[in-house]
């Protein structure tokens, strides 16, 4: 009980302490989480939802955001639109920053050349376009935003691994390291806890945020180039905006453009935030 | 007295430098460590007493030599054998943040400790240990503090509350003063003192000439990774020495007159470490005031090593020893 309130009482002081735009950016966050969360819950069948009797309508009360091109509910299919890049992108990003973070703190902890040239491998890898790679992949296999989550999620892991390596190189990490092994710590309980948990978590929750929203993102982009992302009549904020571009009306395509680009900037607002918060040093 | 807790013979390390050459960082050291004794090395930087001691408890890999601790062969134990074995011996880092978390407070470092090495405790034992060892290092009203709010000394402090959180039989202290000021260095010499109370074998690595008189027992000195001379504190500027111990001493007398004997010290470093390649020959034979005016000794010491005889590696003082015992 009284641990509940001491958390309370902490989170109001960090809120209190926060930049603006660290408040706004995790109230959107919270937001799209939410709606992530709920998503599972809502029934929407996108094939009943067509009405061509009520095509192109602006936003009213019965539909807050207007309808499409075919009669559906903007509002609805933007809602039901998270789930499309929601759990991908988690999932997505956990991986990446989990492997990612184990190979790089390897890599830091053998040092040496084995260490010296897992890095480099990694290093090559992230030299690939990953834009490219991913239309590459997707024009080859049949376009899944699963498909996506997953290239996207190997395409980070590199990157992810090197800057934890160097992170775990920037700790004087032969001392660092030396010095736990000397007081006799498991070696495994040093990657994963003083190195990953005490080191880098704020820098690892910032990449599986980057990672999240980069599926977002190039589930919009490739929507938007040719068909490689989620498909019609399935909805997401992406093929929303492409299947919309040619419509009459605005808000089909504005809402959902708008809701894209406030929730990439409010994910990595948030992303640099809860960083620059671990940055600051504990008294 | 008797059997030795730590016995070392014939350790050998070699560095690979990045021009592909090699460099021997520990050149056939054998040292013994007695139960309950304070043993200083000194030497300058560069000359291997860092590597030597993270060599004694096993933190780096040798390319030759036998280590015996406590009746046990240090270096044939493996995994969790090895992690167990590290209770009993433990080292303070020259870096006193290196094991120390900006992100625990000190009572959580002393609680993660005791959780390894002292696992049968439950929660509320091993809290009110921690905080006896706390009070032990003088650090009563620390608990909550984190590393960036305690100065260098405390932050020392925490370092050793963290040794005596195993049940150490030997500590390797690197350097256990330095960035300390003069105050907080006096006080940290006490406590190591203190701690010894509980016969504790020390090494001390060092070059704080200072440091080593008020609670050294025996000094060994290092040059270019040999033992070349050792001392009891005793004979500490008494006896006739070893050429470079003399200039060592000589620059710390010289330098603390002045009250600045670390700056000598690393003069002296230079002028050796300017002295490139090494020879079959002794190791300060280039700089040696022994050599001047004596030719045939002149080419004996730079064809041949001089071994440690009579405690000293100097072919015309091991002799001269020899015969006034
Ligand atoms: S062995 Fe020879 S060169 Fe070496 S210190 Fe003695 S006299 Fe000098």
């Amino acid at each position: 009980m009284s641990k509940i309130k001491v958390s309370k009482i902490k989170v109001i002081k960090i809120w209190r302490a926060s930049s603006l735009s660290f408040q706004l950016s995790s109230l959107v966050v919270f937001a799209v989480f939410l709606c992530g969360l709920v998503n599972p819950l809502i029934s929407y069948d996108p094939v009943l939802d067509v009405d061509l009797s009520r095509r192109d309508l602006a936003p009213s009360l019965s539909f807050v955001m207007g309808t499409d091109g075919q009669g559906r509910s903007v509002g609805l299919r933007l809602l039901k639109g998270v789930e499309a890049f929601f759990f991908p992108g988690l999932i997505a990003g956990f991986f990446a920053a989990l492997i990612g973070g184990g190979l790089g703190a390897i890599c830091g902890y053998l040092g040496g050349w084995v260490g010296r040239s897992i890095a480099a491998i990694l290093e090559l890898i992230d030299t690939l376009p990953r834009m490219v790679f991913l239309v590459l992949i997707c024009t080859i296999y049949p376009p899944s935003i699963l498909l996506i989550a997953m290239i996207s999620c190997l395409l980070f892991i590199p990157s992810i691994a090197t800057v934890v390596r160097r992170k775990v190189e920037s700790l004087g990490a032969e001392d660092y390291i030396l010095a736990h092994v000397a007081h006799g710590f498991h070696p495994l309980k040093i990657i994963s806890y003083h190195i990953l948990w005490l080191q880098c978590r704020a820098l690892l929750t910032r990449q599986l945020i980057f990672v999240f929203s980069y599926v977002l993102f190039i589930e919009t982009a490739l929507s938007y180039l040719g068909d490689y992302g989620v498909q019609e009549p399935y909805p997401s904020w992406g093929n929303m905006v492409a299947q919309s571009r040619i419509s009459v009306a605005a808000w089909p395509w504005a809402i959902p453009a708008v809701a894209i680009i406030v929730t990439i900037a409010a994910l990595l607002a948030f992303g640099d935030g809860i960083a620059r918060r671990d940055e600051e040093v504990k008294r | 007295m008797n059997e030795p807790l730590l016995k070392a013979q014939g350790l050998v390390k070699r560095f690979r430098t990045p021009s592909g050459g090699e460099t021997i960082a520990i050149d056939y050291v054998d040292i013994d460590l007695y139960k309950g004794e304070v043993i200083a090395l000194i030497g300058e930087s560069g000359s291997g007493k860092t590597t030597l001691g993270r060599a004694l408890l096993r933190l780096l890999a040798l390319d030759a030599g036998e280590i015996t601790f406590d009746g046990v062969d240090l270096l044939s134990l493996r995994g969790s054998q090895l992690r167990e074995a590290r209770r009993s011996f433990q080292m303070v880092f020259q870096n006193q943040q290196a094991n120390l978390h900006p992100r625990l407070s000190v009572i959580e470092m002393l609680n993660e400790s005791l959780r390894l090495h002292q696992p049968l405790l439950d929660e509320e034992s091993r809290i009110q240990k921690a905080t006896d060892l706390l009070d032990r290092v003088g650090l009563t009203d620390h608990h909550q503090r984190y590393l960036a709010s305690l100065s260098g000394g405390e932050q020392r402090r925490v370092g050793l509350a963290r040794i005596l959180a195993t049940t150490p039989k030997l500590v390797v202290a690197d350097e256990p003063t330095s960035g300390l000021d003069a105050a907080i260095k006096l006080q940290t010499i006490d406590l190591l003192k203190e701690l010894r109370g509980d016969s504790l074998t020390y090494l001390l690595i060092s070059h704080d000439l200072g440091l080593v008189r008020r609670i050294a027992d025996r000094v060994l000195v290092m040059l270019r990774g040999r033992i070349i001379e050792e001392v009891p504190i005793e004979g500490l500027g008494k006896v006739k020495h070893h050429p470079y111990t003399q200039k060592l001493l000589d620059a710390a007398n010289l330098g603390s007159s002045r009250g600045q004997a670390a700056e000598v010290m690393s003069t002296t470093t230079a002028s050796i470490e300017d002295v490139q390649g090494r020879g079959p020959g002794c190791h300060y034979c280039e700089l040696c005031p022994l050599l001047t005016n004596d030719e045939s000794l002149s080419i004996h010491c730079t064809s041949h090593r001089p071994p440690l005889e009579n405690k000293v590696a100097c072919f015309p003082l091991s002799v001269q020893r020899g015969n006034t015992l």
